[in-house]
Formats: structure tokens, C-alpha cells, sequence
């Protein structure tokens, strides 16, 4: 196999379908700069992150999209490190939520209107859900969320949306179980009566 | 994956009341649930986040992380490569994916690290961390695989007489059932 011939001695990477990989596999593999195991990553739990992070910044698409992108190239920047005490999906979603936290410092910072700021309607072009039958409904829902405060909202989302359990949201915000209780009693009561409302 | 009791729907949250207020929560809770699966069917097949991946994807590829130039021999064990004194080097970088695809190769066995050291522009340590497959004869595995990693290091880099077998330690982590590159 291997040659005298340098230009021989690549190995040609070696195809392997990781669409079965499990996730310590494809974080084995990505550790080791395998950039086709980390875009099965990419596709097994990217979807969920963007929705997250969506949803988390207010439905602006391009801060989304901005969220997403830095949140997974640090994933690949520092997956050899990732020591596998929490699931892949866990580390994934706390690198979002504290890019997007990142995020919503900046903008907090802006010398604007909050308010203004929390419930501009993203145009159409922006808007990935426009092709959404229930375009009001989750219009509605956004307005909702973005009246949440931070942790309100990301409980809420991580719960509800993605359906990590207590334990699994306590490890991706970095705050205790009973707090994760806490905001996800007020967020639920805070967006069953602004739904109610809309209803 | 079943929720524990707690995790369920709190009966004294207002997002699930009781009595009179049942039907009114009932079609609200309906209302929220339809959002949020109109939420959560929504992105995956998006155009938008077509371009997220190509543009993480792009990113990716173009990352160089760091990366120490390591001087190669000539044929002859010289390290120039000419009468005018002209040295090359190769990047640690293509000494790292190159090992990492010969450790790639067959389903005994899959790299979870791969580290190199440096000396003075010379590969002095090649420390190799791998997985691999129950029922592999391990010993046996690591004696193959040291003269194929020395091989290939004398093929990228030449003959370089500090390259022997004590440059090459490999370390078996973990142990998995079935192909470590895929389990």
C-alpha cells in the first residue's frame, strides 16, 4: 500500500457512510479533522440548532444564520476537546445559546428602544418560515417568545421545541434543575395567556 | 424517552389548568402545540439553511489550526536537497491528515488523537491514541501499524535517521464493539 513515491503515500480518505455513525464515532473521527464525519454532524443536529437559535434571537433570520454558523465552526474548532460528559446534542446547543447570548449583548447594548427592538417583525425576504401555513400562528408564538425574558425564552424552547429533558437543559445553560423548573413554569404561564389573548 | 413525573405537565401551571377553564386552555395548549410543530417542521428543507451548511462547511475546510513545518530529508539523508543548500519542509497539518487516513483504513481500529512533537525542525514523538474493535488481537495491531506509520513518515519526510520505532508510541483508549470508525 504504501510506496516508495511521495505522491503516492495519501491515503485517499476512507468513504465511510456515517449516516449509521454513532455520535462518539463521528466525534472520534471529527476530532481528528475528518471533515466528512463532522458534516453528519452538521446534518444530524444542525437543523435544531438554527430553529433554536431562531427562535431564541427573535426570529431574525440573519442574526439565526450569523448564531448558527459561528456556533458550529467553534464545534469543529474545539470538538477534539469535547470529553463526551455531556451528549454531543448538549455541548452543540450550549455553544449555540452562548453565541446567542453573545449576540443579544450586543444588541442589548444598542442605545435603542428595547421594546422596538424585541418586536420588529422580520421583513418576508428574512423570514425562513414564510412558506408556513401557520405563518400567523407562529408569528404569534415568536411575539410571545421574544416578550420572554432571556432564560424564560431558552427554557422554554429547549423544552417545548427541542424536548431535552430538565437535566439536559440544567447542562446546556449552565444553571441548576430547580432553576430550569422555575423558568419553565413562567414561561408556560406567560405564553398560555398571551396565546389565549391571540386566540 | 420517558419523561420523569416531574417533567410533565405541572397540574397547578396556568398552561394546563383544571375546571371551568379546561376547553378554553385546551384549545390554547392546541393552538401553542400546532406552533410549535409548525416551527419545528420549518427549517430543515429551507434554503436559508442549505446556505448555513455550505457556508460552515466552506469555513471548515478553509480553518488551518496550527501547525509546525518539519524538514524533510533527501534521499541520500541529506537535509538539503540540492548543491545550493535549498531545504523543504512539510506541515505538521499534512502529516496529521495523512495519518489520519492510513489509521482510517481498516475496522479494527479508529484514531482519537494524533499528536506530534517538534524538535528543531525534526519529528521527534508521534504519540497515536486510538479505539479499537473487540476481539482485535491489540499487539498485534500495534506492531502493524507502527511499520506502517514509520513507513509513511519516511516516505513524507525521507530518511531521517531520528525516525526510528521509539518515535512511535500508540495507546488503545477504549474498546467497542463492532467498527470503532462507525460505533
Amino acid at each position: 500500500m504504501i510506496t516508495g513515491n511521495r505522491a503516492d503515500v495519501s491515503f485517499p480518505e476512507p468513504g465511510l457512510d456515517y449516516a449509521e455513525a454513532t455520535d462518539a464515532a463521528l466525534v472520534r473521527a471529527a476530532g481528528v479533522g475528518d471533515d466528512a464525519a463532522f458534516a453528519e454532524i452538521v446534518r444530524r443536529y444542525g437543523p435544531g440548532m438554527h430553529r433554536y437559535a431562531l427562535r431564541l434571537v427573535g426570529g431574525r433570520d440573519a442574526d439565526a444564520a450569523e448564531v448558527t454558523q459561528d456556533a458550529l465552526v467553534s464545534a469543529w474548532k474545539s470538538v477534539g476537546s469535547f470529553t463526551g460528559q455531556s451528549a454531543l446534542r448538549t455541548w452543540l446547543f450550549r455553544i449555540v445559546h452562548r453565541r446567542a447570548a453573545d449576540l443579544h449583548r450586543r444588541r442589548t447594548a444598542v442605545p435603542i428602544d428595547d421594546q422596538l427592538l424585541s418586536h420588529l417583525v422580520p421583513s418576508l425576504q428574512e423570514n425562513a418560515l414564510q412558506n408556513v401555513l401557520d405563518e400567523e400562528l407562529v408569528q404569534a408564538l415568536q411575539d410571545c417568545l421574544d416578550e420572554l425574558p432571556w432564560n424564560q425564552r431558552a427554557v422554554w424552547l429547549l423544552r417545548e421545541l427541542e424536548h431535552m429533558s430538565y437535566d439536559e437543559i440544567a447542562t446546556t445553560l449552565a444553571i441548576p434543575v430547580g432553576s430550569v423548573r422555575g423558568h419553565l413554569h413562567r414561561g408556560r404561564r406567560t405564553i398560555a395567556e398571551r396565546m389565549a389573548r391571540w386566540r | 424517552m420517558a419523561l420523569e413525573p416531574d417533567e410533565r405537565r405541572d397540574p397547578r401551571d396556568p398552561a394546563s389548568p383544571s375546571g371551568a377553564e379546561t376547553r378554553s386552555s385546551d384549545t390554547t395548549d392546541a393552538l401553542i402545540a400546532r406552533a410549535v410543530e409548525a416551527v419545528r417542521s420549518a427549517p430543515e428543507d429551507d434554503a436559508s439553511w442549505r446556505e448555513i451548511t455550505t457556508n460552515v462547511l466552506d469555513r471548515v475546510r478553509r480553518l488551518m489550526g496550527p501547525s509546525e513545518p518539519v524538514l524533510v530529508h533527501a534521499a541520500d539523508g541529506a537535509t538539503t536537497q540540492d548543491d545550493e543548500g535549498s531545504r523543504t519542509y512539510l506541515s505538521t497539518r499534512v502529516l496529521v491528515a495523512a495519518l489520519r487516513r492510513l489509521l482510517q483504513q481498516a475496522p479494527t481500529h479508529a484514531p482519537t488523537g494524533i499528536d506530534l512533537t517538534v524538535d528543531g525542525e525534526r519529528l521527534v514523538d508521534v504519540e497515536l491514541r486510538l479505539v479499537g474493535a473487540y476481539g482485535t488481537d491489540l499487539r498485534a495491531l500495534a506492531d502493524r501499524l507502527h511499520v506502517e506509520v514509520l513507513a509513511l513518515l519516511r516516505d513524507l519526510l525521507g530518511p531521517d535517521p531520528q525516525l526510528g520505532a521509539s518515535t512511535v508510541s500508540i495507546c488503545f483508549e477504549d474498546i467497542v464493539d463492532g467498527d470503532p470508525r462507525t460505533v
